[in-house]
């Protein structure tokens, strides 16, 4: 290395043979390398141990050691449980109430009225609703649990109910789906928000303002202008977020751990492999619920790359050397 | 009509501000309570004091989660800029055998929801604490198998690591193609025009990769809550989790305090960096909801 | 040092962006790379750097094939159309890098600033920082930063066509002085036909990829081989007008499809095409003159009249053909007017229609 560049400036004239640096393999190699050995270690490996483990009967009396092989057993197992029927339809209803009142649904509303209000109220408003993504997780369900809770720490029960004289118990228990709709929709809702505001933004502005100028209300002009052009981030936002709603289960751990009929499919999984009361982890069984999930997010995560319009992103490289 | 158009007008910002009215309450309710002993809904009813907080910050336990948090916080964030930017590189500027693959399978990632596959990397981590060395017993984070800091921040990375590389890759498309053109002539090698040219030209993208790396390791907890044994002296998050779960008799006035002192990082994060932030919203952040 | 193409093709993908390109460069020689944009002159130039890999061909530095040497080891300077300064550093760092690089001596890389930045007179900005360079500025110091190293070959890119015009003038004069002085051999690339003409010993014209002509300044505008150089060189570009040639009787005579027909000099006779007497006729507009009608060779009616400020373009029409002419200063015909126009046929040029090649010049 060093005796080519000490070289190379009287090289050309003298030497007919060029001094060649250590073949150290190409650089590109070495600049994937990390990032290529972790997505190994805890993506590629994790997918494979995931459906390797599911046909297993690998759990905490078995240790990692001692398991045996049980073929489909867990799969079977999972279709006689009367479990997976209430899972997979809680799954679906907090999927769907969450997705159309908050991840879709509030998202555009939140959208739509930032851009029709003054600027810097907008702009306000929008930091204000992505505050619930950037709080931490346990410290934004907290807040929550104390808008749930009994007097006199609960602001709804203390603040509303009992000067109406209604319940003041706790409201989690028997409200805990409308609340696990709410805790994510907030959460949810400014993924979209972001989006839609960028779309409609980006709508040019010579259009905005003739529509106005030919008569059309602000209502006409969001029915007829705004939503049309706004299509495909709509569609994006709706099935990039069905996967994460369907993924996702961090907040629902939290705020109830699962009980009270808030056991989604990705708790359950994680309750059966990892969090059980008891300390019975069944690695197998939770493996299998989870592979349920792995499959659909690698065909979702594949039907994602489509929308990127992948090849138009790509550019060649301008440099061929190395 | 014309009464009837006065009266709609404030009415998006009337709508809006209801909307929103519970996440005001709950920043509000927390604000308040850790500075008072009693509260009754949202008013205090008890006096004014600075007890919930003397109270937690002469707690060495606090202190200890602090560091912890923010090993993992500087862990993550250190861990994903060196690793996004330096994979992120060839990616976007050389042709090798692969690239294209790469490249989708950086996509895949970046929409595949890994939170899923906790239960294999929990079987994955215990592989590694088994290595000699790096597995346990390094100082500060452990090491990197199970039941470790570092464990906890390599999973942090790698499920971090599919936005990173997207992100980093197109800070790098956008750089000059004669600038490295220049510095290949001038006799960089490719990894010192990386080095040298390269990086200092996209460090706003460093910054804003950072700075969400950081607060994200911060705030984080599944993955802490998952892969670390002991709740109470993990991280902040799962300390938090633990008061806050109402197993024990809490004491409001202490969870909320913790609760602020984490926030208050993030929030002031936040309020500087918000443009940075969009964009890596914006560009298609996942986990949560 | 003698720099050769042989051969050299360059792909992207299955597009030739050049193709078999042969041209050599004489010690000391400047030679200009010549051809409209996406014509191939920077992929050539690129390849020439080490930048990019040739697809087929060779490139030799004084005999030795260079072709799979990295850009570090070519001991070349280049210096781009964008300037591409290093923009964190300041003026001083953008000209000692390569030094840095080879881990000189800090005294001999302050001795080599100062020669260079003196030389171009932009000593007293080595502090600042690329941004807060005017262009022109921006140019000299890369221009420094490819002239430290002292190289064997200079390469430039379109070094001035983000100039303004006055700019542009006295930087071309400059690199040339300059080039001359330090007898390096130099690739000058540019789209600008002017600047090819009076900075280059030899010019080298493109044309999707190929070469079409490597000749010095002066015979390609004398004696061009091809109808597209004759038309890409010049401004305003040359007529063309399809005739056929007559050479019954004692002399050869052009004949236009109106009929009308212009003698041609014995001297300027042209060789006949494959099959016919069918030819391509070029004249360049400075060879046309507006005469009285008597001792006009062909009338024609003006159609278009515009001031090119010394001089004036006049279009006219000749009976469907059209043909523009340069008249001095006050020669201002009026529009519709009827005019005589009298043709220098001792200039004119004769091209193959098929092949589109001279038929005066050997090729
Ligand atoms: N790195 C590249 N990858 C793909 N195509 C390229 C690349 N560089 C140049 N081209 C194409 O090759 C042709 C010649 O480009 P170029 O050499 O830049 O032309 P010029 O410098 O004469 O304007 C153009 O059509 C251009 O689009
Ligand atoms: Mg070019």
């Amino acid at each position: 290395m060093k005796d080519s560049e000490a070289r190379s400036g009287t090289a050309l004239t003298q030497a007919p043979q060029f001094p060649r640096r250590l073949n150290t393999g190409p650089a590109w190699f070495w600049f994937l390398l990390p990032a290529g050995v972790i997505t190994l270690v805890f993506f590629f490996a994790p997918v494979i141990i995931t459906l390797v483990i599911s046909a297993t009967n690998m759990s905490t009396i078995t240790g990692l050691t001692r398991w045996e092989w049980v073929g489909f057993g867990n799969y079977e197992r999972l279709l006689s449980l009367p479990q997976t029927v209430r899972r997979f339809w809680i799954t679906l209803r907090y999927v769907l109430f969450t997705l159309v009142f908050f991840n879709v649904g509030m998202a555009l509303l939140i959208a739509l009225i930032t851009t029709h209000i003054p600027r810097q109220l907008g702009t306000f408003f929008r930091a204000v609703w992505l505050l619930p993504r950037i709080t931490p997780v346990v410290a934004y369900v907290f807040m929550w649990q104390i808008m749930a809770a009994a007097p006199p720490h609960g602001v709804i029960t203390s603040n509303i109910l009992e000067p109406l004289g209604g319940p003041t118990g706790n409201l989690l228990p028997a409200n805990a789906f409308l609340f696990i709709v709410l805790v994510n929709g907030f959460i949810g809702a400014s993924f979209g928000m972001i989006i839609f505001t960028s779309a409609i933004e980006s709508i040019r502005q010579d259009i905005m303002v003739a529509s106005l100028v030919d008569g059309a209300s602000k209502l006409q002009r969001i029915r007829y202008i705004i939503l049309p052009q706004i299509r495909w981030p709509l569609l994006f936002v709706t099935t990039y977020q069905t996967l994460s709603l369907l993924t996702s289960y961090e907040q629902i751990l939290v705020l109830t751990g699962g009980r009270w009929g808030t056991e989604v499919w990705a708790l359950w999984a994680f309750n059966v492999g990892l969090d059980d009361y008891y300390g019975f982890f069944q690695y197998g069984l939770g493996a299998a619920i989870a592979a349920v999930l792995v499959i659909m997010g690698i065909l979702f995560a594949l039907l994602y790359m489509r929308y990127f319009r992948f090849n138009e992103l790509l550019h060649e490289p301008r440099i061929d050397v190395l | 009509m014309i009464k009837r158009d006065a009266l709609l007008k404030p009415l998006p910002l009337v709508s809006i501000a209801i909307l929103s009215i519970p996440i005001f309450v709950g920043y509000l309710w927390v604000f308040m309570r850790t500075f008072t002993t009693r509260m009754y809904g949202m008013s205090p009813v008890g006096e004014l004091t600075l007890r919930n907080w003397t109270f937690i910050v002469t707690d060495p336990l606090l202190w200890h989660l602090t560091l912890n948090t923010f090993v993992l916080a500087m862990g993550l964030t250190v861990g994903i800029v060196l690793v996004s930017c330096s994979a992120a590189y060839p990616l976007s500027r050389m042709s090798f055998p692969g690239r294209k693959g790469f490249l989708a399978l950086t996509l895949v990632l970046h929409a595949f929801p890994s939170v899923v596959l906790l239960i294999a990397i929990f079987v994955v981590l215990n592989y590694l604490s088994r290595v000699p060395l790096i597995g346990r017993g390094l100082p500060l984070i452990g090491g990197v198998g199970y039941n470790t800091l570092g464990g906890v921040i390599l999973v942090s990375i790698a499920f971090l690591l599919p936005l990173g590389v997207w992100l980093m890759k197109g800070f790098f498309d956008n750089i000059s193609w004669d600038l490295e053109r220049a510095a290949l002539i001038d006799g960089c090698s490719r990894f010192r025009t990386w080095r040298q040219i390269l990086v200092p030209q996209i460090r706003p993208g460093i910054a804003a990769l950072g700075i969400f790396a950081f607060m994200h390791g911060w705030s984080s907890f599944i993955i802490p809550y998952t892969f670390m044994v002991d709740q109470q002296t993990a991280v902040i998050s799962t300390y938090l989790n633990l008061l806050a779960s109402g197993e024990q008799l809490m004491d409001y006035g202490v969870v909320s305090a913790v609760a602020l002192f984490q926030l208050v990082p993030i929030l002031a994060f936040y309020v500087f960096t918000q443009k940075y932030l969009l964009t890596i919203f914006g560009g298609g952040m996942k986990g949560g909801t | 040092m003698k720099m050769e193409l042989v051969n050299l093709s360059k792909k992207f993908g299955d597009v030739y962006a050049v193709k078999n390109v042969s041209l050599a460069a004489e010690d000391g020689e400047l030679v200009a790379l010549l051809g409209p944009s996406g014509c191939g002159k920077t992929t050539t130039l690129l390849s020439i750097a080490g930048v990019y890999r040739p697809t087929e061909g060779e490139i030799l530095f004084n005999g030795l094939c260079v072709n799979k040497m990295q850009p570090k080891e070519r001991d070349i300077g280049m210096v781009f159309q964008s300037y591409a300064l290093y923009p964190h550093m300041n003026a001083y760092q953008n000209i000692v890098f390569s030094l840095v690089l080879r881990k000189r001596p800090k005294d001999e890389m302050e001795r080599a600033a100062k020669r260079v930045s003196e030389m171009l007179g932009i000593g007293h900005l080595l502090k600042r920082k690329a941004a807060e360079l005017s262009g022109g500025q921006q140019q000299r110091v890369a221009l420094a930063r490819a002239l430290i190293k002292e190289p064997k070959l200079l390469l430039f890119d379109e070094p001035l066509s983000n100039l303004d015009a006055r700019l542009r003038l006295s930087m071309r004069e400059e690199i040339k002085r300059l080039q001359v002085q330090l007898g390096i051999t130099s690739i000058y690339v540019t789209h600008d036909q002017v600047e090819a003409m009076t900075m280059a010993d030899r010019v080298a014209v493109m044309h999707d990829g190929e070469l079409l002509a490597y000749v010095p300044p002066e015979e390609l505008h004398e004696r061009p081989r091809t109808e597209f150089i004759a038309t890409f060189i010049g401004s305003p570009s040359m007529n063309l007008a399809d005739v056929t040639v007559d050479n019954t009787g004692g002399s050869a005579h052009a004949v236009l499809k109106n009929g009308v027909s212009v003698k041609i000099p014995k001297e300027r006779l042209p060789r006949m095409p494959q099959r016919g007497n069918a030819v391509r006729l070029g004249i360049r507009p400075e060879d046309v003159s507006v005469v009285a009608e008597r001792s006009a060779d062909v009338q024609a009616r003006v159609t278009f009249v515009e001031s090119l400020g010394r001089e004036n373009l006049v279009v006219c029409d000749v009976g469907g053909q059209r043909i523009q002419c340069l008249t001095g200063p006050g020669q201002k015909p009026p529009l519709d007017s009827t005019v005589g126009l009298k043709l220098d046929m001792s200039r004119a040029h004769y091209f193959d229609p098929e092949s589109q090649v001279s038929l005066l010049w050997e090729n």
